[in-house]
């Protein structure tokens, strides 16, 4: 693994950073409507929580995840920024594909003498919703790649899936979320960015307040990080994803790592706006 | 013991621990897996992208929000009716009542709704009928929206309500068929009636909605300009408040159908008239499977599975659209609201007993008479036909000869296909009629 420290290229993403929230701050600002429907009840990993739920994008649906950042604050207070700009398909029906591209930049410290910035992999992955709710909850399955593109990717692709269980009740929504990496342990350079993991299992409720189009939620966390020598550790988190307009859903989350070596606050903080897919069907 | 052995025992340790963690929780969810327990695969569909998306939402906002108020309605029915069904009728016709008059209508939402979140028992008891609402709604709103743009020409609107309907069919297996479906569907099944019969309040109100979803088409359609395109659209939104004034006197009676409510948009876009016909007949439906105690809990979801096949398929209960236009025009159009646009400032008298069911030719659409109710008042006093007797020919062209004519639009703009146009040649001739033949000509904004 390569360690990186391009001054510029972290001010260019940092600048980056600033200029995505304030646009995103200007858009909760707008008065005008801009012109998915109910997008914030359908949680993806990471926005604003890690859990996910068991249902894709709506099939024809592509939702762009414009500036989903990331803020991690280690003990010592060094950051790690994220920005995790992403597209999600609604290829075909009850499935999902999502593309990403994770940037992030670190804070000199702990074995960097210098600040490092870059992208930290190629991520793609495909979701499938295996049924809809009835009775039985709602299952799904998940398959993700993320490849070795950029200076602070792991050196090797790494394939993992997950299972995800989706059960809603009249008070609240529950999802269990577990998955599992396959591949040796890769190189790592610097500290996991990416918070690459061996395993993870979590748990998230959440609860909708229909009328404002807002879902909060909170979570439980486990994993073992991709490096075998590192302990088990948990986090809990919380957040809330909010419908701004009929395409734009925005979210933002808090969390912490309380067990493990770096015992990190996280923010998050993003906006996904969702489109169709072209048409070419025809009337008559 | 070395220290790599502690540190490999204390995470094998934590693994049992989580596993053992996510099974508890898995448990304490208590999923509940009876034996009857479906395992459906759908998945919902996004709405056309063009540039009219979200059109109407941008120049008629508070119609728009009504309309997300209505599907708030829609999902509180379906999920009481289903989770509380030996609660006293109060629940709906008062409690619920208010808080939708009160609270969700005068301050609507303002973005649609996530109805899962409030119909969450009912959208597991059957997803296939909850999706082909949906779906049908999406339908609605993109039509308001195309009707609404004001940079799309005649030509245009046609070209671009085409390609939504054959969007909408691209999912045939949540589509309503746009082949009209005989009023025996709807309230002629073992369970029909039991809603409005319940819930007369509620049902009036569900009505209400139909009426303003259908009716607010037209407007849309015979302004004339942007300016007057937004006036008969308040007009037509304050018509359907004056609705709710005095439950259920002031509702409608029966089932508005587009054809009669909106006949320009009926004329021009028959399809999509029949398809919203069909969609909402099925609301009631539902409503009925429901409320009825004599469909037991455990044949419910069969019997909305039923009529959802029934309601997409192009073969079954199926008229003519000459029929459709015919019986639409017989049920009467005061018994239906009125129209929607060009209407005097009182709502029109009801020529039936609220709810009423007429018979009808499937052939010709023709009224044949009374399953359920009677007429009543006005010029049909004297003519009451026996409520529960089946099919009085003499009471049933009584009937005919007093449903009001059909209310033609304020702008000149005349449909290509009239609604009503040949119906009044094969209806018998009115002694009388209920109110004067085009009372309503000419009064675009009674409520102003």
């Amino acid at each position: 693994m390569q360690t990186q420290s391009i001054q510029p290229c972290a001010r260019a993403l940092r600048r980056a950073a600033a200029n995505a929230i304030l646009v995103i701050v200007a858009m909760f600002g707008r008065t005008a409507a801009a012109s998915a429907q109910t997008d914030f009840y359908n949680t993806d990993a990471g926005r604003p929580i890690r859990t996910e739920d068991a249902y894709p994008v709506e099939r024809r649906a592509v939702e762009l995840q414009l500036a989903p950042l990331r803020l991690e604050r280690a003990s010592g207070g060094l950051y790690t920024w994220a920005l995790e700009p992403e597209i999600a398909v609604g290829a075909l029906p009850q499935t999902q594909i999502e593309i990403g591209l994770p940037l992030a930049f670190a804070d000199a410290g702990v074995g960097r003498t210098t600040s490092t910035s870059g992208a930290a992999g190629l991520e793609i992955s495909a979701l499938y919703n295996l049924n809809v709710e009835t009775t039985l909850p709602a299952l799904a399955i998940a398959g993700d790649a993320l490849l070795p593109v950029g200076g602070l990717a792991p050196d090797h692709a790494l394939t993992s899936v997950k299972g995800i269980v989706t059960k809603t009740f009249p008070f609240a929504r529950f999802h269990v979320n577990g998955a599992y990496t396959f591949g040796a342990e890769p190189q790592l350079g610097l500290p996991n960015v990416l918070e690459l993991w061996r395993w993870f299992g979590s748990l998230a409720v959440d609860h909708t307040l229909p009328l404002r189009s807002l879902l909060l939620t909170a979570e439980v966390v486990t994993e073992q990080p991709i490096q075998d020598e590192e302990d088990v550790r948990w986090a809990v988190g919380g957040g809330a994803r909010w419908q701004r307009s009929p395409r734009w859903a925005l979210d933002a989350g808090l969390g912490r790592w309380f067990t493990g070596a770096d015992q990190t606050w996280y923010a998050t903080f993003g906006g996904a706006y969702a489109f169709g897919l072209p048409w070419r069907g025809r009337g008559r | 013991m070395t220290a790599r052995m502690l540190a490999t025992l204390q995470r094998t340790t934590m693994r049992s621990k989580l596993l053992g963690a996510l099974l508890a929780s898995l448990l304490a969810m208590e999923f509940p897996v009876p034996a009857h327990a479906q395992w459906v695969q759908q998945s919902r569909q996004f709405y056309l992208q063009a540039p009219h998306n979200w059109r109407f939402r941008d120049q008629y906002q508070s119609a728009d929000r009504l309309f997300n108020a209505f599907d708030y309605g829609h999902a509180i029915l379906y999920e009481t009716l289903w989770t509380k069904p030996n609660a006293s009728p109060d629940v709906l016709e008062v409690d619920e009542y208010a808080h939708l008059v009160r609270g969700i209508l005068v301050h609507p939402p303002r973005l649609p709704l996530e109805e899962t979140v409030i119909e969450p028992r009912y959208a597991q008891l059957a997803p296939e009928a909850k999706l082909m609402f949906e779906w049908a709604h999406v339908l609605h709103r993109q039509m308001y929206d195309v009707l609404a743009d004001e940079r799309l020409s005649p030509a245009g609107k046609d070209t671009a309500v085409a390609r939504l309907l054959a969007y909408y069919k691209s999912r045939p297996d949540l589509a309503f068929s746009s082949t009209p479906k005989s009023m025996k569907l709807m309230q002629e099944q073992p369970y029909s009636l039991a809603f409005r019969t319940k819930y007369p309040k509620f049902n009036g109100l569900i009505w209400a909605y139909h009426w303003m979803q259908v009716g607010l088409y037209e407007p849309l359609l015979v302004g004339r300009s942007p300016e007057e395109r937004q006036s008969l659209v308040r007009a037509t939104v304050a018509r359907f408040w004056q609705m709710l004034e005095h439950p259920v006197e002031t509702m409608p009676h029966q089932m508005p159908m587009t054809a009669a409510i909106s006949p320009h948009f009926a004329a021009r876009y028959p399809e999509a008239a029949i398809i919203f016909d069909n969609l909402h007949s099925m609301h009631d439906v539902i409503s009925d499977v429901l409320a009825n105690p004599m469909v037991p809990r455990n044949r419910k979801r069969a019997e909305i599975l039923r009529a959802a096949r029934l309601f997409r398929d192009d073969t079954s209960y199926v008229m003519t659209v000459q029929a459709w236009r015919t019986m639409s025009e017989h049920m009467g159009i005061e018994n239906m609201g009125g129209p929607s646009v060009g209407f005097l400032a009182p709502l029109p008298t009801p020529t039936v007993t609220y709810g009423a069911v007429m018979t009808h030719d499937d052939r010709t659409g023709e009224m044949t008479g009374f399953k359920h109710g009677n007429a009543v008042g006005g010029e049909h006093a004297g003519h009451g036909n026996a409520a529960a007797a089946d099919t009085s020919a003499a009471h049933a062209a009584d009937h005919m000869g007093h449903a009001m004519p059909m209310s033609p639009a304020p702008s000149a703009t005349t449909p290509k296909q009239p609604a009503a146009k040949a119906a009044p040649a094969k209806k018998p001739a009115a002694p009388k009629p209920a109110q004067p033949a085009n009372p309503h000509v000419g009064h675009p904004l009674p409520m102003e």
